[in-house]
């Protein structure tokens, strides 16, 4: 028998249970789904408003306005981040500069502090690269951010360790009211409770009327929103709002606590409750919307995810907070929609009044504990504080998530405790791996081991969210892997004397143990350099060759056909004989002009090493369904090809049963035929472009072979399915590749791989200022492979994406002979002259891009793409516009990478400036 | 005559589209065009008469690092056995530490390919 049973685990219930959880209640908290904050929570704005905004006389507008003051204290007792950046609604018009006045004579009517209407020129100050047409603006300072879901978990952490009761995945499905209690049938079982609180958010009306007459419905609101990377965060500064309508507040645009930037929301009201899919005019809209706000500011090319929240709005446009007329001990907190995150403490208190009133004043527990774990992500220690911890608990220094620089030490703790994660959503809800840019491509395999483990569930059990989400479909060949047992996957160390040496200086540190870094460090060696380390984030090197177990590597490098794993380990052997050291499970997370660089791993923690030259070789990661914004569901079984290359070939598990691969990359197609030797069907390969993308012998021998249907300019406009894919609708694309009306159809399937390209990962060069090249995505360099900071060389799939390991191995080479140059000889004066590559009419991109002549050896070698297939055509090389060269070749496709060779004669011996290729003929497009 | 059949030669990235077809007064013997080199028609005589592949998969290994150990077909076996051998795959379990190179399974069906792994695993 409880005292209080509060139904909704979302942010109003999670705040609710915890206000009560001081005094002496026994108080139990139902959730519907498997985990708390899962509904409206972790989908909305996460803005703390001012509380300028709602209509005088309602709840909306006492509660905004005190929930805002209660804020600061709140998230410092929690320690959960919440920043007061303020807000500025801004107008366009002498109309809306109407608006803004009245706000701001509502808004001291509430006693909002510091609101302040600031003029055109203040506002462009305030806020760059605002359309130059805003008027001016109301400035709201006390306005904030905050993260939702955290702070509901963090509420309900504390309540629990205050004794609340914690039900997950128990949907109430009958309240009977007896005469001295209710009783709850929820999830199988019966609660009994003195009172009863429904804080059911978009169910709020279901549940009132289980046991009163209707009196409100719930009509759900739908906004969609963009997330952008890391760092875009900085391109708002302020919570920047147009001017409200009836509609809304409208599409604002915000940093997020974790540097983030969001945008959003739309306002469109759904029939389903459940209706939490993205749309292509919601993006549209929010999009349009955003843009008249900061035009042409706003990087969209840097989204890394979309996603829609369902508000739960009342047919009567307040806040329900009271007790039923109709069934006394029977409290509504209902039809919460904005500002209902703000306004959860001022509520809470509210109910607590109401509660004393009814069962009198309420007695204290002699302690209470205010919060629950430590929120803050270990990235955001002092140093000595992470210090401690490695040491404390050395899966500290293990990075799962390397797009947020998560630790195994955190996920653990994630899952411990009251209000553990249980799910793969969970984790990332809590302390964030899968929000970042490779949205858990990378990680993702790791965390559910990581939940394997802590929980003692086999992986096919393990959920992105509630029952029927689960990621994996079952064992390869019929057998379970097992559990993995240990903490640490053995490290396969090379040279393990040599790895748990402290250095602090190196000739030169390579970063990235795959292919490039590999090559790289052996051609330094060849050339006599000592000191090499090279840092490697796996626990062993091969990089994403050891998941590569197809054959068709090697055919140019070695004369011979390998495997991914053969030919990785034919470098690996190498490294060892050559006994270069090697730091495995090791982390970099900056590297700096002067080259120095900072690592983590679980033996040293963090650490700074000094490098006389480095080499970038960190590969690069796949193009993600967030990324290009495909509109939808967000279920279980949406995978990068490469994410279910990993999931099957190195851990063991099948992805799915039904497949529909998007995108002709050669990931996808090696998939395809992947998945189909491993029992699956693949229903088809989906392909925007006329031709598909990957190497020719991928095609023949993935698709040809299986027959496996591949659909040339299609594309998917819309996923569905709640739990796990259910099927995606795609149509023909035109030739923009953009879909035509009138030609969508359905495909069923439960899993759908994502191969629609690969993105070379830099977050390490733009840390050290590097200049980067627009269109691959990696640094410029130089035909030794050096980038624009002297001494910090690049090489394979960080520079540009490569079709071929071979071609990777042999630009490594370069990079490491040009790395050892550096390091051998002094800093002397260049004869010669130095020239730019430029790609022109049907080229995509050179590398390299400059050219230094005194330092080319016998012949130039240019890497190149071009932009559409070609047959019998012809490649002119010219040097300030003077053909120098022209190749011939057969055909030409994108897929394909393109090497022209120049012998040093073919240059004009004076100087030019510019060498540029280009398609011969009317063919070029 | 035989109908041509048209192939792109996967032997290198260059990809070659070729065609192929019989001789009419010599069977046996192919008329093949758009090869660039030797291989090519190599290559072509063979996928016309016996279409082969490289297969390769994963076999449960136990008390290793990982749980799956890659192996390959350590010869082109013919195209039409693929699912059969895939399902011998399957039948094997290992036990760690294997070598590189290490036979899995011998003459897999019977083809002279034998199944060999395609990393070291302890």
């Amino acid at each position: 028998m409880y005292d209080v049973a509060i139904i909704g685990a979302g942010i109003i219930g999670t705040t609710i249970a915890r206000k009560l959880s001081p005094y002496k209640l026994r108080v139990v908290l139902i959730e519907k789904d498997s985990d708390v904050a899962n509904g409206t929570t972790k989908g909305n704005s996460a803005i703390i408003h001012a509380g300028y905004d709602p209509e005088p006389g309602t709840l909306k507008a006492r509660f905004n306005a005190a929930g805002n003051r209660l804020y600061g204290e709140l998230c410092r007792e929690l320690e959960v981040p919440y920043r007061e950046i303020g807000s500025l609604v801004i107008a366009f018009s002498e109309e809306e500069e109407q608006t803004l006045r009245e706000l701001y004579e509502r808004g001291l009517g509430y006693d909002i502090p510091a609101l302040e209407l600031v003029d055109q020129k203040k506002l462009h100050h305030m806020e760059p690269g605002l359309n130059r047409n805003a008027l001016s603006a109301l400035y709201a300072p006390t306005a904030g951010i905050v993260d939702p879901y955290l702070m509901a978990i963090a509420l309900a952490e504390s309540a629990a360790i205050n004794g609340v009761d914690i039900r997950l995945d128990c949907p109430v499905t009958n309240i009977r009211k007896t005469a001295t209690s209710f009783r709850i049938s929820c999830g199988g079982s019966e609660i009994e409770t003195g009172l009863i609180i429904n804080a059911a958010g978009l169910y709020s009306d279901r549940i009132s009327e289980l046991v009163n007459p209707p009196s409100f419905k719930i009509k759900p609101t739908r906004g969609e929103y963009f997330i952008l990377d890391k760092g875009a965060g900085r391109l708002a500064r302020h919570v920047l709002f147009p001017c409200p309508t009836d509609l809304g507040k409208g599409v604002l645009i915000s940093p997020t606590v974790h540097g983030n930037l969001i945008i959003g929301p739309n306002a469109e009201q759904v029939d389903s409750k459940e209706a939490t899919e993205t749309t292509a005019e919601g993006m549209a809209y929010v999009r349009e919307h955003a843009e008249k706000i900061k035009p042409g500011f706003l990087p969209f090319h840097k989204v890394i995810t979309s996603f829609s929240g369902l508000r739960a709005k009342s047919d009567r446009g307040d806040f329900i907070v009271e007790e039923s007329s109709e069934t006394p001990g029977f409290f509504n907190a209902a039809g919460i929609d904005s500002p209902g995150l703000v306004s959860a403490p001022a509520i809470a208190s509210y109910l607590l009044d109401l509660l004393q009133e009814r069962t009198g004043s309420l007695v204290k527990k002699e302690t209470f504990i205010p919060r629950g774990k430590d929120h803050r992500l270990f990235m955001e220690l002092d140093r000595e504080e992470q210090a401690a911890l490695i040491k404390k608990d050395p899966r500290y220094g293990r990075i799962i998530c390397r797009c947020e620089s998560i630790t195994e030490g955190e996920i653990v703790q994630a899952i411990a405790g009251p209000v553990g994660a249980r799910t793969v959503d969970g984790i990332k809800k809590r302390v964030r791996p899968g929000s970042g840019r490779c949205q858990g491509g990378f990680c993702g395999p790791r965390v559910m081991q990581i939940l394997s483990r802590e929980l003692g569930i086999e992986m096919p059990s393990i959920n992105k969210n509630n029952p029927g989400s689960h990621i994996l479909t079952g064992p390869t060949k019929g057998r379970l892997p097992g559990i993995t047992k240990t903490a640490q996957v053995k490290p396969v160390s090379i040279n393990s004397h040599k790895i748990e040496e402290n250095n602090i200086e190196a000739e030169l540190a390579v970063i990235g143990g795959g292919p490039a870094g590999m090559a790289a460090a052996a051609a330094a060696r060849e050339r006599g350099i000592e000191n090499i380390i090279v840092i490697e984030r796996n626990h062993e090197l091969g990089g994403i060759l050891q998941q590569c177990i197809h054959s068709g590597f090697g055919l140019h490098h070695f004369r011979e056909e390998l495997t991914g794993p053969e030919y990785a380990q034919r470098y690996i052997d190498k490294l060892r004989s050559e006994g270069i050291s090697c730091k495995l499970d090791t982390m970099v997370l900056s590297i700096s002009q002067d080259r120095t660089i900072t690592y983590i791993n679980s033996r040293e923690g963090l650490q700074t090493i000094k490098a006389g030259a480095i080499v970038l070789a960190m590969g690069c990661r796949e193009r993600t369904r967030g990324s290009i914004n495909i509109p939808g569901t967000r279920p279980a079984g949406i995978f990068s090809a490469g994410t279910a290359q990993r999931f099957i070939n190195i851990d063991g598990y099948m992805v799915g049963r039904r497949v529909v691969v998007f995108g002709s990359g050669d990931i996808g197609l090696i998939m395809a035929r992947r998945m189909v030797l491993e029992g699956a069907e693949v229903v088809a390969v989906v392909e925007r472009k006329p031709y598909s993308e990957g190497l020719l012998r991928n095609y023949v021998q993935c698709i040809e072979d299986y027959n496996i249907p591949m659909l040339l300019q299609h594309t998917i406009i819309n996923i569905h399915g709640r739990e796990r894919v259910e099927g995606v609708t795609i149509a023909r694309t035109n030739q923009d590749k953009q879909p035509i009306n009138g030609t969508e159809r359905e495909l069923s399937c439960d899993t759908i791989l994502f191969s629609r390209g690969l993105i070379p990962e830099n977050e390490l060069s733009k840390s050290a200022r590097i200049i980067l090249d627009p269109t691959t995505g990696g640094p410029v360099v130089n035909e030794a492979l050096e980038t624009s900071i002297p001494g910090i060389f690049a090489c394979g799939n960080v520079v540009h994406v490569h079709d071929l390991v071979d071609w990777v191995t042999e630009e490594s080479i370069r990079a490491g002979q040009g790395a050892a140059h550096y390091l051998r000889t002094a800093v002397s004066e260049l004869k010669g002259f130095t020239f730019e590559t430029k790609p022109l009419k049907g080229i995509n991109y050179i590398v390299p891009q400059k050219v230094r002549t005194a330092s080319l050896g016998g012949n130039l070698e240019l890497f190149m793409r071009v932009k559409g297939f070609h047959e019998k055509t012809a490649l002119l090389v010219k040097a300030d516009g003077h053909l120098i060269k022209k190749v011939k070749k057969k055909v030409l496709s994108p897929g394909e990478m393109v090497n022209v060779r120049l012998k040093k004669e073919d240059l004009p011996e004076t100087r030019f400036d510019t060498l540029s290729v280009e398609l011969a003929g009317e063919d070029a497009q | 005559m035989m109908a041509g059949k048209e192939m792109i030669c996967i032997l290198c990235p260059l990809g070659c589209r070729m065609e192929v077809k019989e001789k009419e007064d010599q069977p046996g013997e192919l008329l093949v065009h758009g090869h660039k080199c030797k291989q090519g028609k190599v290559y072509a005589h063979q996928e016309f008469y016996n279409p082969t592949r490289t297969l390769t998969s994963t076999v449960v290994i136990r008390n290793a690092s990982l749980p799956r150990l890659p192996v390959k077909t350590d010869r082109p076996i013919p195209k039409d056995l693929i699912f059969k051998a895939v399902e011998e795959i399957a039948r094997v379990e290992m036990e760690a530490p294997v070598e590189m190179g290490d036979l899995i399974i011998e003459n897999l069906l019977g083809t002279g390919s034998n199944v060999v792994a395609t990393r070291s695993m302890q």
